[in-house]
Order: structure tokens, then sequence, then C-alpha cells
């Protein structure tokens, strides 16, 4: 059958550079499956081994248009019973989430700076999204978003903004992207795919509620939850921000002028002191979780190895990592049954550091002793030593 | 051979000289001890099985987070026998517990559920539970990497 696909071994062989690299691209690319074939998207004849080939009966069509080319890969890529055969593991409804997205929309309507299906996976050259070098893998695809996102003189006609992956690579998603965290999203993961949109000020929290599922339940009981709707507020973007999402920290609540309270509750009196009552439990909590991680850490710089040290440490994270989830209430009684178990977990942490001094300054007053007693003895026998000398040079005189 | 089966005798110089010389030694050797063991890294710990208790003291249902190599472990006596796993949720390294109720493995952060062999079947962790294998002997559970 790969006979009959005279396309690329012609192409292969023309002198123009331009004609030759669509052959040589799509010998690398997953489409290059004899099923598909250059006529896959171009139609006409392969098995015409002459430019009878680009036949306009047989449908040849050298450059689909922008409009055409989500039409051109849907039709296969929507085809549930050819995908099972080509490739089983490949979802079909690409094409149809891609119309609804921003990005088809825009496409359908012919505008040039709208991607299509080729603008993110590319045009002979398409590699699986599993191969590091497809830019849709998931550590390229936020680099190419970037490419159009950033581009002031393209965005400009939309309004948007071009800062996003500036943002992004310094928030703490795209620090922990970078350190390997299979959890952290790039834009794909807040904004979605081929169905790509910006969540609305309504639906943010269910965006990041998809990985931050217990922080956006406690949100939703809290009195921010119905005040944001009101205001019309997009819900945790108000206070953790979007592209540059700092991370979570105790810094956001409080009265100081960087913390998120103050964006809006500046001057009213009753909503300063709960940030302020918030923000103390949580100092409270942070300085004494701090404590114990630093009375183990002295442990072990003076050479102690303490049991059960390294799992205390473990549960107090455990325990900060619960009281993040609870600040979202804003309910301080919450919070503090939470923080109790900070309490506990810091008071086990100490108790063990105290059980292991006390054996170590044990174990180092009975070494003083030992020592003392044995340079005791050798004193005395040396004393003893130098009188018996003495003597036996008194009797030889 | 009467006078050869005499022991020897040592004068009393000589023994008090070896006593000095022998003393002198000991104190060398515990005065210079804590020097040597400062400039010696510390030994790591065994990383063989670790013996966690005796069988009567984990009736079947329960569970309990012990440390093997400085890991904690959570180890779990079912009607089956024994199944133990790191007892760091893979998510964010919340620490794990046994829910007998739901007979379930969660994580009190962020509601990760793992099945009773440690695979994750809910929540945001994103890989199973390392397993370590458990061995009863002679009365004793020993718990070492699998």
């Amino acid at each position: 059958m790969e006979a009959m696909n005279t396309c690329a071994s012609c192409h292969a062989t023309l002198n123009d550079a331009k004609l030759r690299a669509p052959a040589r691209e799509f010998g690398g690319s997953v489409h290059r499956d004899d099923r598909i074939g250059c006529v896959g998207c171009h139609n006409g004849d392969a098995r015409d081994p002459t430019v009878g080939a680009h036949s306009k009966a047989a449908g040849f069509d050298p450059h689909p248009t922008h409009s055409q080319v989500p039409v051109i890969c849907g039709g296969c890529h929507s085809d549930a019973g050819f995908m099972r055969r080509i490739n089983g593991r490949l979802p079909v409804g690409q094409a149809a989430l891609f119309n609804l997205s921003l990005h088809g929309k825009l496409s359908a309507a012919g505008d040039p700076n709208a991607p299509d299906c080729s603008g993110c996976h590319g045009k002979h050259d398409v590699l699986s999204p599993t191969s590091p070098r497809s830019p849709v893998n998931r550590a390229n695809v936020a680099r190419l978003c970037s490419g159009c996102h950033s581009e002031e003189t393209r965005m400009a006609k939309y309004g948007i903004r071009t800062d996003q992956f500036a943002k992004w690579e310094k928030s703490a998603h795209g620090v922990a992207f970078k350190k390997g965290n299979p959890n952290a999203p790039t834009c794909t993961g807040c904004h979605g795919a081929h169905a790509s949109a910006p969540p609305d000020a309504s639906s943010v929290a269910h965006a990041c509620g998809r990985c931050h599922e217990e922080e956006m339940a406690f949100f939703e009981q809290s009195p921010h939850s119905q005040g944001f709707r009101k205001r019309g507020l997009a819900q945790c973007v108000a206070c953790h921000s979007n592209h540059d999402v700092a991370p979570a920290s105790a810094i956001l609540v409080g009265t100081t002028p960087d913390a998120s309270c103050m964006k809006c509750h500046s001057h009213d009196e009753k909503p300063r002191k709960a940030a302020d009552d918030i923000a103390a439990l949580l100092r409270g909590a942070r300085e004494r979780a701090a404590e114990a991680r630093a009375a183990v850490a002295r442990a072990r710089d003076r050479g102690q190895h303490i049991t059960g040290a390294g799992l205390a440490l473990d549960h107090v994270a455990t325990a900060e990592m619960k009281v993040r989830g609870v600040v979202h209430t804003l309910d301080p009684a919450r919070m503090e049954a939470r923080i109790g178990e900070i309490d506990r977990a810091v008071a086990e942490t100490l108790r063990l550091v105290a059980d292991a001094e006390r054996a170590r300054l044990l174990e180092r007053r009975g070494y003083y002793v030992a020592l003392g007693l044995a340079g005791l003895l050798l004193l005395t026998l040396t004393l003893k030593v130098v009188q018996l000398d003495r003597r036996r040079r008194r009797g030889g005189a | 051979m009467g006078s050869n089966d005499e022991p020897e005798e040592v004068p009393r110089r000589d023994f008090l000289g070896m006593a000095v010389g022998g003393s002198a030694a000991a104190f060398a050797v515990a005065g210079g001890y804590p020097f040597l063991r400062f400039v010696d890294p510390p030994a790591q710990q065994p990383s063989g099985p670790v013996n966690i208790g005796k069988l009567e003291e984990f009736p079947v249902g329960s569970a309990r987070t012990v440390v093997v190599d400085e890991r904690p472990v959570l180890v779990i006596r079912t009607g089956d026998g024994f199944r133990a796993f790191s007892a760091l949720c893979t998510h964010l390294q919340c620490v794990v517990a046994y829910s007998a109720e739901r007979n379930q493995i969660e994580c009190p952060c962020h509601r990760g559920i793992y099945s009773m062999d440690g695979r994750n079947i809910g929540g945001p962790p994103p890989r199973p539970l390392q397993e370590l294998s458990v061995t009863v002997n002679t009365g004793s559970v020993i718990v070492s990497a699998v």
C-alpha cells in the first residue's frame, strides 16, 4: 500500500526545498500511516506517479484554508470507527470541543490570528502529544500558548494581556511545574485544551476546584461565597490572583498593607477584626510549627538521632496542610479545631526532642564521671610511683 | 622442678608502672573517643527488616503508623493478614490513615483515597502508595522494604 502513495517519494526528490520539506516532515509524523497518507488531508490521486496526482477531479487541495483545517482533521478524528482502527487510545471529540472554544469560533469566522488544529499540533510534522518534541506535550504547551499570547501586536486587537506566561513561570504553579510536579497546571490545566476558554468570575472556583477541591468546598461555605457572587468578584482570584498565583501563605490573611483582605476591607471594622483574629491564629500555629522543626534540626546538628521525630514532623505538616483548607471558611472556631491538631503534633515533637536531650545529658554526665574516675586513678598511681621512686633513691643513698 | 614451678614475682615497681601505663592508655582512649566520633560520620540507620511489635498488639481491623528506615509506614491488620504501605500521601506527603469503616486508606488533607492494596482510587494522589512486606516470625511482626 505504501508504494501507492507516490506523493512523498516524488516530493522528496524535488529541487525546491519548500516542496521537499513536507515529504521529510511527514515521514516522521504520526500520520505517516499508509491508511492516511498525504491524500488524507490534501486529496488528489496518490496512485498516479506523475503530476497528474494533483488532480482537481480527485479534489486535490494544496493549501486548505484556515477554516477548512478543523473540518479536515475532524473528518478522521471525529470518526470513532476509523480512530479505533488507527489509534484506539485517542478520543474522538476534539473537533466538536474545538468548535465550542473561543479559538474555534474565531477560526470558523476566518480570523487569521486564531489557531486551527495545525496552529498547535503542527502541519506535516504532527507528533503524538506524548512525544517530548511535540509542541502540545505537557512540557511544551505553556510555551506554545505563549507563542501567540505573549505577542502584543497579535493580542492588542482582542484586548488580552500578554504577561500571562511570564507571570505563570514565576507563580507557585509554574515553579512546581519546573520542579517536575505532575499535578502542577500549565495553561491547559485551567483553560482546557480543545475547548479552551477563560474561566469567568463565576466559574473560576470550579477551575481551581478541579485540584483544590477541599478549598473550594470550604470557600462555598464561607460568607465570601455569597458576597463575591453578588459583587461579581472572581472567587479564588480575588485573593490569590490568577496567572501569578503565589504560594499559599498566612500573610495573605491579616491587616498588613500587603494582605489580601485589605484589598476590600481596609475600612471595615468587623472584617478587619476577623482578619486580625485569623492572622493571629495562623501566625501562632506557624511559629509553633517552626519551633518544632528548629528543635529537631538543632538535635540533628548535635548528632542526635531521634526515633519518631520525622514522623512527628510529618504530622505537623499534615495538620498545617489541613488548616490551609479550613481558612477558606473564615470561621475561627473551625480553624481552632484544626490548629489544635498542629499543637498536639508540635507537643509530641518537642516531647521526643526533650526525651532525647535528657538521655544525651545523662549519657554525657556518665561519661564525665567515668573520665574523672579514670583520671583520678591515673593520678593516684602516678603519685604512688613517684613516692616509691623517692623511697628507693633515699634507701640507695 | 620445685623452684621452676613457683610463679615469677613481678616487682611492685614494675606492676605500678604497668598500672600507670594502662590507666594512661585508658584515659587517652576515653578522652579521645568523642573526638573520633565527632570526625566520623554518623552510622546509617539499619535498612533491614524491622520488628514493630508482638502479633497480639495488632488486633484484626486495626492499624498503626510506625517508623521503618526513618520513613512512616502504615501497618494494617486485615482478616487476610497484614498490609504495610508508605504512610505519606503521593500527592503532598500528608500522613494517610486507615478507615476501618470504609475499608480504605484516606488522606486527611485533600480527600485522597487508596484501596486496600495501595492503589490511588480517588482524589488528587497521582501514584499508588509504596508497599512494604510484612511477615510474622515467632509472634513478632516484621516489616521490610519489598
